[in-house]
């Protein structure tokens, strides 16, 4: 067993967090945590910092070089989301690009789709957004009903999305559509790379629990997109969503174990500043080092995904082993906050205004990218070879 | 990057299993003498011949057969000092039982050790730590303890002898860079991983079998998600205890990040070893009450263990404590090779 990075990846990691250091403004992650409320304004911003983190070559660090990536391991991908994480850097627009539609595109798309695609992600030519969820197929992901006919030369695509975070500064969307209705739900499905500027495409911005404006329902009324369009197998769309879900479930937010780990640094220096955790404080004390124990511990569970990886195996279940623990636990650290400092996470106090806004944004966590429940379901039945039943 | 056991380390984890799985008395007799024999023929108290990593590893075997103590206490006796101050082997040859106290009070001079200690078995040298010069000094009895007074736990399998002690004793520095105490922690919690694996899965199979209302009850969602939680948190009980074991390994590891390791993995497997066998018992239902069925011990060692020795609640505090001490703890450790 040998859990230490390489000299090598340690010189990395100092490369990266002297750039960060150089280039976010200083009073990020304290604050200011996250873009302006003028969500066009929010856009470009964050347009801009992936666009300069890109320059400096620190995207697609584990993707083929002969696509634009850095061709680095896993362990490196992992140091870099790291220390964004640690920096609380601000979130990407094109987070759907680089978690979803690269690494899906990377497994099934053609050589030429690859070549052309991969690298407009990564300098920001093409932002993404992802039609999967719709009104009546939210966790029953594979009961969805937006249909693809194909028509000549096109697909026509009818149907509606929901929860499509960023459709409104996306010109891309990865889109999941029943194409075979006679087939079993799961088997009839194709995924699309459809233009969001196609004609009968209308988004409409969706005011979410904190007052921002990140989800959007997407309606596609006849909307036509070249017969090639189509990512994989026609009829096979199930079957790609999900073999590369479950990897970038584990892969693709390694940030957020440092991310939280900042956001806890962050609280433990007010209750101090408010004269809590002093040795009075015995139950206060005592949970505050349960949550950083938990907080190390998501840190070990990523070190032993990125090292299994690394080291070739593959990743299946385990990932949503990952997913349940920091969704909970990110939850856990917030109630913990509001319990630490009761008054001021419902009032005006400024110096919380961080963890009031990730009170209520942890509320999507454990639901979002596969809720709790589902994910209880795939360690039960995929990891446990639980029973499966109608 | 290799985070996880090495091959040799699962041969050596492996070989105690199977030579456990051959004496199938020891389950049932859970002889302590038995137990550190039958490690002692595989050559586990030899001096220096385990890592921690390895150490943790047939923890978790001895875990999930629900050993008795004091194999920890000597399997880290015999890892901290050099064979010549305390040859734990040779203990074992003559059946000798080697034991650190769970609690004491005793003081130290002209050569005798008196006062009271509670040991974790009965009949056992004593190793005590030293009053003269603290930790990692220590002080071993050189006659038995006799047990002036000896007491049923929770764990039936476990009898704590609240001793007198009157004995010569001698004095013996820890000469290793290990330090006592905290590689029995390590050991014991390695320990409670392995029964609440065991203790888990049993209760997978056992839910893909017994049925009701037609179906196998682990076909339920109730049952599945209950299980999905165990899982998640033996994963990350797992991650914490062989980083801990790792960190006490590695010289490229400072001593804070040790320490916040320790506590972490206390913490963590404290409260969660506890968390998983009470879920097993409620997967499991009436079964789970018996007498026979057993898995009721796995519940009891782990509790066992948790109150007398890792208590999770100080470990939580203690980390605070560390928190407050070195601003490093709450940053992810660079964790780079020297």
């Amino acid at each position: 067993m040998d859990v230490a990075f390489t000299a090598e990846q340690g010189a990395f990691r100092r490369q990266i967090r002297s750039w960060i250091k150089e280039n976010l403004a200083p009073d990020w992650g304290g604050p200011r945590f996250v873009g302006a409320e003028d969500e066009a304004e929010n856009a470009s911003f964050q347009q801009e910092w992936e666009r300069s983190l890109h320059a400096a070559g620190f995207q697609g660090i584990h993707w083929p070089e002969a696509y634009g990536g850095r061709g680095k391991t896993i362990i490196e991908h992992l140091i870099v989301s790291e220390e964004l994480g640690r920096a609380s850097a601000p979130e990407g627009i094109n987070t759907i690009g680089k978690e979803l539609v690269g690494p899906i595109l990377l497994a099934l798309g053609t050589e030429e789709q690859k070549r052309e695609l991969i690298p407009r992600i990564l300098n920001l030519e093409d932002i993404w957004c992802q039609g999967f969820s719709e009104p009546g197929a939210g966790s029953d992901l594979a009961g969805l009903s937006t249909k693809a006919v194909l028509d000549g030369d096109h697909w026509v695509i009818n149907g509606q999305k929901l929860w499509t975070s960023f459709a409104r500064f996306a010109n891309k969307c990865i889109l999941l559509a029943r194409t075979d209705p006679t087939k079993p739900k799961h088997k009839g499905l194709t995924l699309f790379m459809v233009d969001m500027n196609t004609p009968g495409i209308t988004v409409r911005p969706l005011t979410q629990i904190t007052g921002r404006q990140e989800f959007n329902e997407v309606f596609f009324d006849d909307a036509r997109v070249p017969a090639n369009s189509h990512l994989g197998e026609v009829d096979g769309g199930w079957h790609a969503a999900v073999g590369v879900l479950g990897y970038e479930r584990a892969t693709a937010r390694l940030y957020r174990q440092a991310r939280f780990l900042a956001e806890f640094r962050s609280l433990i220096t007010i209750l101090r500043e408010k004269g809590l955790l002093v040795d009075a404080d015995i139950i206060l004390k005592s949970r505050a080092g349960a949550l950083l124990a938990e907080l190390r511990a998501l840190r070990l569970l990523n070190l032993r995904t990125a090292s299994r990886i690394a080291n070739g195996h593959p990743i299946g279940p385990e990932a949503s082993v990952i997913k349940l623990y920091w969704s909970e636990m990110h939850q856990r650290i917030m109630d913990f906050a509001m319990d630490a400092l009761p008054g001021p996470m419902v009032t005006g106090d400024s110096q919380v205004e961080r963890f009031r806004f990730l009170y209520l944004h942890s509320r999507a966590e454990t639901i979002y990218a596969g809720t709790s429940e589902i994910q209880r379901n795939i360690i039960a039945e995929r990891m446990l070879g639980m029973p499966r039943r109608g | 990057m290799q985070f996880e056991f090495s091959h040799e380390q699962k041969l050596i984890a492996e070989s105690v299993a199977r030579r456990f799985e051959q004496a199938s008395d020891v389950q049932g007799t859970q002889d302590p003498r038995e137990t550190i024999r039958l490690l002692n023929d595989l050559g586990i108290f030899e001096h220096a011949i385990l890592d921690c990593v390895t150490a943790v590893a047939v923890a978790y075997e001895l875990g999930k057969i629900l050993a008795p103590p004091p194999w920890a206490d000597m399997m880290a006796a015999s890892m901290t000092f050099p064979t010549q101050t305390l040859n734990v082997s040779a203990l074992c040859e003559e059946s000798t039982l080697l034991a650190i106290p769970l609690r004491h009070e005793t003081s130290f001079s002209k050569g005798e050790v008196t006062g009271t200690a509670m040991l974790p078995v009965a009949k056992a040298l004593a190793l005590l730590p030293s009053p003269h010069t603290g930790n990692p000094g220590w002080l071993l009895t050189e006659d038995i303890v006799s047990c002036s007074n000896s007491a049923r736990t929770i764990d039936e399998s476990i009898e704590i002898a609240h001793a007198e002690i009157n004995n010569p004793a001698r004095e013996i520095g820890s000469s290793s860079e290990r330090d006592l105490s905290n590689l029995r922690l390590l050991l014991i919690l390695g320990e409670m991983v392995g029964a609440a694996t065991a203790c888990f899965e049993k209760t997978v199979e056992y839910a893909k079998e017994r049925k009701q209302f037609d179906h196998e009850i682990g076909s339920y969602q109730a049952i599945k998600h209950m299980a999905a939680d165990a899982a998640m948190q033996l994963e990350a009980m797992r991650a914490a205890v062989e980083y801990a074991a790792w960190c006490t390994d590695s010289a490229q590891v400072d001593a804070a990040e040790r320490s916040a390791a320790l506590f972490s993995a206390r913490s963590i497997v404290g409260e969660q070893a506890k968390t998983i066998a009470e879920k097993c018992m409620q997967m499991h239902g009436g079964i789970a009450f018996t007498w026979d069925y057993g898995l009721h011990r796995f519940l009891k060692r782990i509790v066992f263990w948790r109150n007398t020795a890792i208590l999770p609640e100080q470990a939580g505090r203690e980390l605070a404590e560390l928190m407050a001490q070195a601003d490093s703890v709450l940053e992810n450790a660079p964790l780079e090779a020297t």
